[in-house]
């Protein structure tokens, strides 16, 4: 494996122009493309009969990418020696199984490493956290979902960790409140899923009639709008109303695949969702071919920490848009975008299963 | 006796009361169905659907009339007693020729309609309520009852019992677990496992034909691939290509064939999404070689180098061509495995396929159809006479 690590966290997370990435991003990615091509059977065998030989790319368009379906039907992974690997499974709303990720210590690190990194951005190093979560998160079966991941991710860079939920996943904000009497001043972080929130959190607040005053906090959440888009909740409803509950008015959604961990897209002041250094993003249009600022595609998400499992490069089935390079109002560089929804199934028509 | 309206959503037809089995092509069946095909012709939404369309256009008393000469015996044939058809979840009409076949043997018919209520489907079983309020065909509503329910045991168990003979249209998944319920002895099944086709091409024929001819043949060839989506079991999955030094030929071949498609194929995101998906897995899960090429992506070409394994397990859709080169079928009879259903043909005359599938023992392959007749259902699928075997003959 010769990417070299080390710089990559050299660098502050937002600051590289989209010019100057695209050919950093690309010569990094090649290597990894070429460490998978290796030590990958499915990744070889994907690339040589679906795409073109990497000599032969010339932008990050033409690399070999997975569909990201593709980890539900196959166990995908990388592997030089037989290290130690580690099986999480997506939350599994898909009605398609549940994705396979298999995770070695060091892509485990790495992705650790970029989460703390990213959040910085937004959050100061060392913050008291509250989770939306039930300890029991990090117990059994949970502890290698997506959720389990990414909680287990905020342990490395913040303190004193404190469960909002009980064991029985019913609101206890005991110590939140007790927090905010005793540090009026200090800033905080709460971290939950987007739709954990909703449901388990601020709605129950409302039924007991709870209400927060406006603190310090800032609301870290993703997981996905899903199940929220289909109650119809847009993202001005949702952050409105955790400001009348929770108090908090400073909220980051971010985007992510658990193929992914680590490397998430940050959702700016603006609302925007950004790459960081450790990732970037495309949407393909109908003929795969790249879509234009402004136009509405499938998002394909790329990043540079998985090594055990090729996840590196990964179309989505998700739709999104791209609204612009480098100009974003909150001042980060390079791509930004927003996640507008699934792409819909198509009405199968073939002679398929019935069942009993 | 089953109590049907208990357990089953009803759509249409009896529920209990059913009359008793008869004579195969009755005259008022016959009538019953033409009745039909008049109504669909009159019919402005039904006449949108081209899968309606040529359901109707195949009740028509003539084309009926026609097939019933091709039973012989049958003046002492009659219905076996009531067939329990499981219609396939997502091909709209087949159902609907399931039903006709059951009616012409002679049977009494419970019929389970695709989950989806696709709309095809209501306004077929809007006409045929409409025709059997008429004092006419008073009697067909007896005959029949068009059913939904959600996937269950204790029902397609209690129904499995109760019948006499069962129409199962796959998948195999859907095959094995009706074949674990328990029917009578004289019960017969008949499963329409899942198949795949492929089309032969004799490159050689395509030069000497007209521009016309040239542009009918591409039309067929859409129709048999791109109309529904290259999902049905009849749609060919390959094209094996007949003569060598023939890559100006078929270059052409696909580039009219890119011409057709772009004006007359819809291909939104939610087609590239699954299209992309089926060939990476089929990268990802196959043994066999090939290349992706392409010039726009709703025409894909799958070049194989090496078919010496067998091609099974590239599972393409939505417009995507496995490509086998050779000088003649003898060379690849290996891919000709039992899945295989259809094949459709150009250049290349049917009695040729005949002899080269009897000549090499080979245990697929149903049926050789022209371009355009892929999806043409009948009575007699995937090598059975669907009409003979849920009917019985009175010899002599």
């Amino acid at each position: 494996m010769n990417l070299d690590y080390s710089d990559l966290f050299k660098n502050t997370p937002f600051s590289m122009a989209q010019k100057k990435k695209e050919i950093w991003f690309l010569e990094r990615m090649k290597i990894l493309c070429d460490h998978h091509y290796k030590y990958c059977l499915q990744y070889r065998s994907l690339t040589e009969k679906v795409f073109q030989p990497f000599d032969k790319c010339d932008s990050l368009l033409d690399l070999s990418f997975v569909p990201a379906y593709l980890f539900k039907k196959n166990n995908l992974k990388t592997v030089i020696t037989d290290s130690e690997l580690k099986v999480f499974t997506s939350s599994g709303t898909s009605t398609n199984g549940k994705s396979k990720i298999f995770l070695d210590r060091k892509t485990a690190l790495l992705q650790s490493r970029a989460l703390e990194k990213i959040f910085s951005d937004v959050i100061p190093k060392g913050s008291k956290i509250f989770f939306i979560e039930s300890p029991n998160i990090l117990k059994g079966g949970t502890a290698f979902s997506a959720r389990g991941a990414a909680v287990k991710g905020f342990y490395q860079f913040t303190r004193d960790p404190e469960f909002l939920l009980d064991i029985n996943e019913e609101v206890n904000c005991d110590g939140l409140l007790k927090f905010i009497e005793d540090n009026p001043n200090e800033r905080f972080v709460v971290f939950g899923f987007t739709s954990v929130i909703w449901d388990l959190f601020i709605n129950k607040l409302l039924n007991k009639n709870i209400k927060i005053s406006n603190n310090k906090g800032i609301l870290i959440h993703g997981g996905g709008w899903k199940k929220l888009k289909d109650k119809e909740i847009t993202r001005s409803a949702y952050n409105e109303l955790v400001k009348k509950t929770m108090g908090i008015k400073n909220i980051h959604n971010y985007y992510g695949m658990i193929e992914q961990t680590g490397s998430i897209f940050l959702e700016c002041e603006e609302g925007f969702f950004h790459p960081s250094i450790f990732s970037e993003v495309i949407i393909r249009n109908k003929n795969l071919d790249s879509c234009e600022v402004g136009e509405q595609g499938i998002i394909q998400v790329l990043s540079l920490l998985p090594i055990s499992y090729p996840g590196h490069n990964l179309l989505t089935e998700d739709l999104g848009t791209i609204h612009g390079l480098d100009g974003c109002a909150c001042g980060r560089r390079g791509k930004y975008f927003l996640v507008e929804g699934r792409v819909e199934g198509t009405e199968l028509r073939g002679c398929s299963d019935v069942g009993p | 006796m089953l109590d049907l309206k208990a357990r089953v959503d009803v759509i249409l037809g009896e529920t209990e009361a059913f009359s008793k089995p008869f004579a195969i092509f009755s005259e008022e069946v016959v009538d019953f169905l033409n009745e039909i095909y008049v109504n669909i012709k009159q019919h402005e939404e039904a006449m949108t659907y081209t899968d309606l369309v040529t359901f109707g256009f195949w009740c028509r008393k003539a084309n009926l009339n026609k097939l019933s000469l091709s039973y012989m015996a049958k003046d002492k044939m009659v219905g076996r007693g009531k067939v329990l058809h499981i219609a396939p979840s997502n091909v709209p009409m087949n159902f609907a020729y399931s039903f006709a076949f059951g009616l012409l043997s002679g049977n009494i018919n419970l019929v389970r309609l695709p989950s989806k209520n696709f709309t095809q489907i209501r306004i077929l079983c809007e006409i045929i309520r409409n025709i059997c309020e008429k004092k006419k065909f008073l009697s067909i509503l007896k005959r029949f009852c068009f059913f939904r329910y959600e996937k269950s045991d204790t029902i397609s168990r209690a129904l499995s019992l109760e019948v006499d003979a069962r129409l199962i249209w796959g998948g195999d998944q859907t095959i094995y677990e009706f074949r674990e319920y328990k029917t009578q002895p004289r019960c017969i099944d008949l499963n329409f496992s899942s198949r795949v086709s492929y089309a032969v091409i004799n490159s050689k024929a395509l030069k000497g034909i007209s521009n016309t001819e040239y542009s009918r043949l591409i039309r067929n060839f859409y129709n048999d691939c791109y109309f529904m989506d290259q999902q049905g079991c009849s749609s060919p999955q390959a094209i094996i290509w007949l003569g060598k030094n023939n890559s100006e030929v078929v270059e052409r071949f696909y580039a009219r064939l890119l011409d057709y498609v772009k004006k007359n194929y819809e291909q939104d995101i939610a087609v590239t999404n699954e299209k992309i998906l089926s060939v990476a897995q089929s990268a990802v899960q196959s043994s066999v070689d090939f290349k992706t090429n392409y010039s726009d992506f709703s025409l894909l070409r799958l070049k194989l180098e090496d078919f010496s394994k067998g091609i099974d397990d590239i599972k393409v859709h939505f417009g995507t061509f496995s490509e086998i080169n050779v000088d003649s079928l003898d060379e690849v009879s290996h891919l000709f495995t039992k899945d295989v259903q259809t094949i459709t043909h150009f250049g290349i005359d049917e009695p040729e396929i005949r002899s080269f599938i009897v000549r090499n023992g080979i245990l697929g392959v149903d049926r050789i159809v022209s371009f355009g007749r892929a999806h043409d259902i009948g009575p007699i699928w995937d090598g059975q006479d669907i009409i003979s075997t849920i009917s019985r003959i009175i010899c002599n």
